[in-house]
C-alpha cells in the first residue's frame, strides 16, 4: 500500500507506511490519502497511521465499507486523487495587483485581496482546485473594487483641492 | 489569459509598455508635493497614513536617483519594488520554474508580507 502525506503546503508520496514516521513534521494532524480512501484524512485518523503517531483507536473509522460496483457504473476518477499525474495549473494568485492597490489606493481592500492571495496555494496544494479558483477569484475582484475605488476618488479630490486652494 | 491571441497579447504588451513610460515620465518631472496629485483616501478619511502613503514622493525621489529621500518617504515600498518585480519574472517563468513561482506565492510569504505591511503601518503612525 501506498501513502501520500501533505506537509508545509507540499505533497509528498507515494510512501510506504513505515517510512512516513521518517518524515519531519508528521504528527496525528498530518493529512494523508491511500488508494480506497475517498479523500485526504488525517494521520490520527486513519487506524494504520493512528497506530504510528500513538492514537492505539481511532475515534471513528472514517471510511465506511463500501461493496464493490461494476466497472461500467464506476464514477469517473476525479482529478484530485493524488496518483493523477496530471493536475490542472495554479490559478493566479494576483498578489502584484494586491500589492499594487494596498500601496496606490486602498488599504483597506488591498488587505482584502492579500489574505484571498494567501489561501490559493494551500488550497491548491491540498487537490481542492475549485477552492482555489475560486480564492484565486476573489483576490482578482477585491484588486478591481481597489482600483475602481481609487478611479473614482481621484477625480473627486483634484476638484476639493482645486476648490479649496 | 492562455486564450488570447499572440497579437492580442502583444497589443497588450505595447499597451503596458506606453502607460509605464507615462508614470515613469510624470512622476520623474513633476514633484508629488504639488496640489495636482490625488492624496490618499486613507489619510484624507481617517488622517492616519496608510501603508502606500509617500509612495508618490518615494517614487519621484527615487527616478531622480535619491534612494535616502525615497526611504523617508515610503520605506515599504523600497521593500516591495524588488518582490514585485520577482514576482512578475517568477509568473513570466513558472513553467520552466515552477519551484520560483511556488514559492514566491506561497501562503507563509504573503502572510509575512501582510504583517510586515501591518507592522509598518503602525510604526509609521506611532513613530512620527
Amino acid at each position: 500500500m501506498q501513502y501520500w502525506i501533505i506537509i508545509d503546503n507540499e505533497r509528498r508520496g507515494p510512501m510506504r507506511l513505515e517510512e512516513l514516521t521518517t518524515v519531519a513534521g508528521f504528527g496525528p494532524d498530518t493529512p494523508v490519502w491511500r488508494e480506497g480512501l475517498p479523500d485526504w484524512t488525517t494521520a490520527g485518523q486513519l487506524p494504520e497511521t493512528a497506530a504510528l503517531v500513538g492514537f492505539p483507536e481511532p475515534v471513528q473509522p472514517y471510511v465506511a465499507p463500501q461493496a464493490p460496483q461494476p466497472a461500467v457504473f464506476a464514477a469517473p476518477r476525479q482529478p484530485l486523487r493524488p496518483e493523477d499525474g496530471e493536475r490542472p495549473p495554479m490559478p493566479p494568485t494576483y498578489l502584484v495587483w494586491a500589492i499594487l492597490a494596498t500601496i496606490c489606493c486602498c488599504l483597506v481592500t488591498g488587505v482584502v485581496a492579500i489574505i484571498y492571495s494567501s489561501k490559493v496555494s494551500p488550497l491548491y496544494y491540498r487537490g481542492d482546485y475549485a477552492g482555489a479558483k475560486k480564492a484565486s477569484e476573489m483576490a482578482g475582484w477585491w484588486v478591481i473594487i481597489s482600483f475602481v475605488a481609487g478611479l473614482i476618488w481621484t477625480p473627486f479630490y483634484t476638484l476639493y483641492t482645486l476648490l479649496t486652494a | 489569459m492562455t486564450s488570447l491571441s499572440r497579437r492580442s497579447k502583444a497589443v497588450m504588451a505595447a499597451g503596458a509598455a506606453i502607460v509605464l513610460a507615462g508614470v515613469v515620465w510624470v512622476y520623474f518631472t513633476f514633484d508629488p508635493s504639488s496640489y495636482l496629485f490625488p492624496r490618499c483616501m486613507f489619510l484624507t478619511i481617517t488622517g492616519l497614513q496608510c501603508p502606500g502613503c509617500g509612495s508618490q514622493r518615494a517614487l519621484h525621489a527615487l527616478l531622480h536617483g535619491d534612494i535616502a529621500a525615497a526611504w523617508a518617504h515610503n520605506a515599504l515600498l523600497l521593500i516591495e519594488l524588488p518582490l514585485i518585480a520577482a514576482l512578475v519574472v517568477a509568473w513570466r517563468l513558472r513553467r520552466r520554474y515552477p519551484a520560483l513561482h511556488r514559492a514566491l506565492n506561497s501562503r507563509s510569504l504573503i502572510i509575512t508580507l501582510l504583517t510586515v505591511i501591518i507592522l509598518w503601518t503602525i510604526v509609521r503612525n506611532i513613530a512620527i
